[in-house]
């Protein structure tokens, strides 16, 4: 039985009209990149589809300012707040999918409603804070406070009761292992599946983050990515096309981290809704 | 042997609190704690430089008269309707299509989808203005050559249309996102509905309407409720669209783009530091988006009853 066939006739339909949407949806995406091979002025010429010649002069004019740094502090930024995200919500989610204690069901419904209380409503308390700290114009700001995601330990909730069997602990328990190392050697590689997951989306959180970083940071020589590039607009007279080259070069890891771990990321996203 | 015992039973017992700290310790300085100041500080004036004094509630008053208040208030209903429904409809259809088995290609499919969610907003905005640019832009090239237009649309220098690409631009971003959500809540339905569904002959489109839907109750509640909590808090792409080519107006022509959060950002770290006055703002908007989101709950629910 050929392809063909096989989708039929409804089949053939849902196809055009996913490749529909999926054009619609890669069309902006997709424009970027080749934006980035054009001089500035040249965007504003009709529709591109095929690269141009520009991208070693735009790459010039990228690197002539300080984009290594911005690259170097988005990525300080990213690692920094995946790593303590992943391992805060990970300590939570161990404790709440694991053990029995007074107050778990009040802190946990309290979890869940912070998942729905955008941060913005306390930006105005969070800078005086910041200031307190004196933390405005440092990198801190943005990785220690994003560590704390409802949802991270909501994800990790789920995944830690099934994932990791009472019994394996009950025995390290017996074989003289403190609380401590249950988590460190036998919960943690249990849960490793969902650090997968849940890694990528703190770094892409943190990686495309603009509105805190945006308020607290003054600095050029701390600029993440997205703000270094918005600066550009004042510095090139809106160079747009380096700026795109920018934010595409910008937009490649994550992009290759996605398309490493799409599978599993949906995957592990479907396994946690069944068994929660 | 026994006291090393109770030692150990103790450390279970208070290993939980220890595990769950951090978060809530990281939560509660930089969540909880600020969103409580935020009220304190609405209820004074406060400057950059300046001490607090208390007013009452004078910031809240003054809000109340400001039609930039009700212009956000307005802009944000507005996104919610522009928005949640082609979002939900697009992303339910694509996360059918892509579990029914029959689309082949699904995985490059989904990635796809997703692209538009990994974008960094600053490089959305910015291809947005470009696609959208009065003169030369791509999509009035392309409505002229299908003759859907006689003349180019400014698209970002007047209200309506402003409005529709934000709009555009957000439902662009997160439909493969929500898309996800439901593939996740798609997955999880129980293959023996759908058996018991075709052996008492419901076509595809009745398994969608009475075993599909039903089912995905749960994460359609979800996906309304952030998406209505996320039209509050548009700001990064509007902000690039209005602001980022060198102009600086705020909240688009007009204020037509003009959203919760970019009305407290100007009001505070913006062209104004009124703390106070843009504290009470906040606030006001949040108890707004907490009655929404409470009503939208409840008539979702009853929904369920009937």
């Amino acid at each position: 039985m050929n392809a063909a066939r096989k989708l039929g006739f409804g089949g053939w339909i849902g196809f055009l009209l996913m490749l529909v949407i999926s054009v619609v949806a890669f069309y902006p995406f997709y424009s970027m990149i080749i934006m980035s091979t054009y001089e500035s002025n040249e965007l504003y010429t009709g529709i591109k589809l095929l690269p141009g010649d520009y991208l070693a002069e735009n790459w010039k004019s990228l690197f002539s300012i300080d984009f290594m740094n911005y690259y170097k502090n988005s990525l300080i930024v990213a690692v920094s707040t995946t790593v303590l995200g992943v391992l805060v919500s990970a300590a939570a989610g161990f404790a709440f999918g694991k053990y029995e204690f007074r107050f778990k069901n009040i802190l946990f419904a309290l979890l869940l409603a912070t998942m729905m209380i955008p941060m913005q409503f306390g930006i105005v308390a969070f800078v005086l804070e910041m200031r307190w700290f004196g933390w405005l114009n440092t990198l801190l700001p943005l990785i220690i406070p994003p560590a704390a995601n409802a949802f991270g330990v909501f994800w990790m909730t789920q995944f830690a009761k099934s994932a990791i069997p009472d019994e394996v602990l009950e025995s390290g328990r017996i074989d003289g292992c403190g609380e401590t190392g249950l988590f460190l050697r036998i919960a943690l590689p249990f849960l490793r599946p969902a650090f997968v997951t849940l890694g990528l989306l703190f770094f892409l959180w943190s990686w495309n983050s603009f509105f805190v970083p945006l308020i607290v940071l003054n600095d050029d020589s701390l600029y993440t990515i997205p703000l270094g590039i918005r600066a550009l607009a004042g510095q090139f007279r809106a160079d747009n096309a380096a700026q795109i080259l920018g934010l595409t070069l910008g937009t490649i890891p994550v992009l290759a981290f996605f398309s490493i771990f799409s599978k599993n990321l949906i995957e592990g996203l479907a396994s946690s809704a069944v068994k929660g | 042997m026994s006291d090393s015992m109770s030692r150990a039973r103790k450390a279970q017992r208070w290993a939980p609190y220890f595990f769950v700290s951090p978060f809530f310790l990281i939560f509660g300085i930089f969540s909880l704690f600020p969103i409580l100041f935020t009220l304190y500080i609405s209820l004074t004036d406060w400057s950059l430089n300046g001490a607090p004094q208390w007013v009452g509630l004078a910031n809240y008053a003054e809000a109340l008269q400001d039609s930039r208040f009700y212009d956000a208030l307005f802009n944000t209903v507005l996104f919610m309707i522009l928005i949640i429904p082609p979002q939900i409809v697009i992303a339910l259809f694509i996360s059918v299509l892509l579990t029914n088995g029959k689309v082949p290609f699904v995985g490059a499919f989904r990635l796809v989808n997703f692209l538009p969610y990994i974008t960094t907003s600053v490089a959305v905005g910015l291809i947005f203005g470009i696609l959208f640019d009065w003169n030369f832009g791509s999509v009035n090239s392309m409505l002229a050559k299908l003759g859907l237009i006689q003349e180019n649309v400014n698209w970002l220098g007047q209200p309506w249309p402003s409005r529709f690409v934000v709009a555009l631009i957000t439902v662009w971003k997160y439909f493969g996102y929500t898309a996800v959500m439901f593939l996740v809540g798609i997955t999880g339905i129980s293959k023996q509905l759908y058996e018991a569904a075709d052996l008492d002959g419901a076509t595809k489109m009745q398994q969608f309407r009475y075993v599909t839907l039903p089912m995905l109750r749960p994460v359609m509640v979800f996906v309304i409720l952030t998406t209505m909590i996320g039209c509050f808090q548009i700001f990064d792409e509007p902000y690039m669209l209005f602001t980022g080519m060198g102009s600086t107006v705020v909240g688009g022509p007009e204020g037509a783009a003009l959203t919760g959060t970019w009305l407290v950002y100007d009001n505070v770290f913006g062209s104004l530091t009124r703390f106070g006055y843009g504290s009470s703002i906040a606030y006001m908007l949040f108890l707004f988006i907490c009655l929404v989101s409470f009503a939208t709950f409840r008539l979702m629910n009853k929904g369920e009853d009937a």
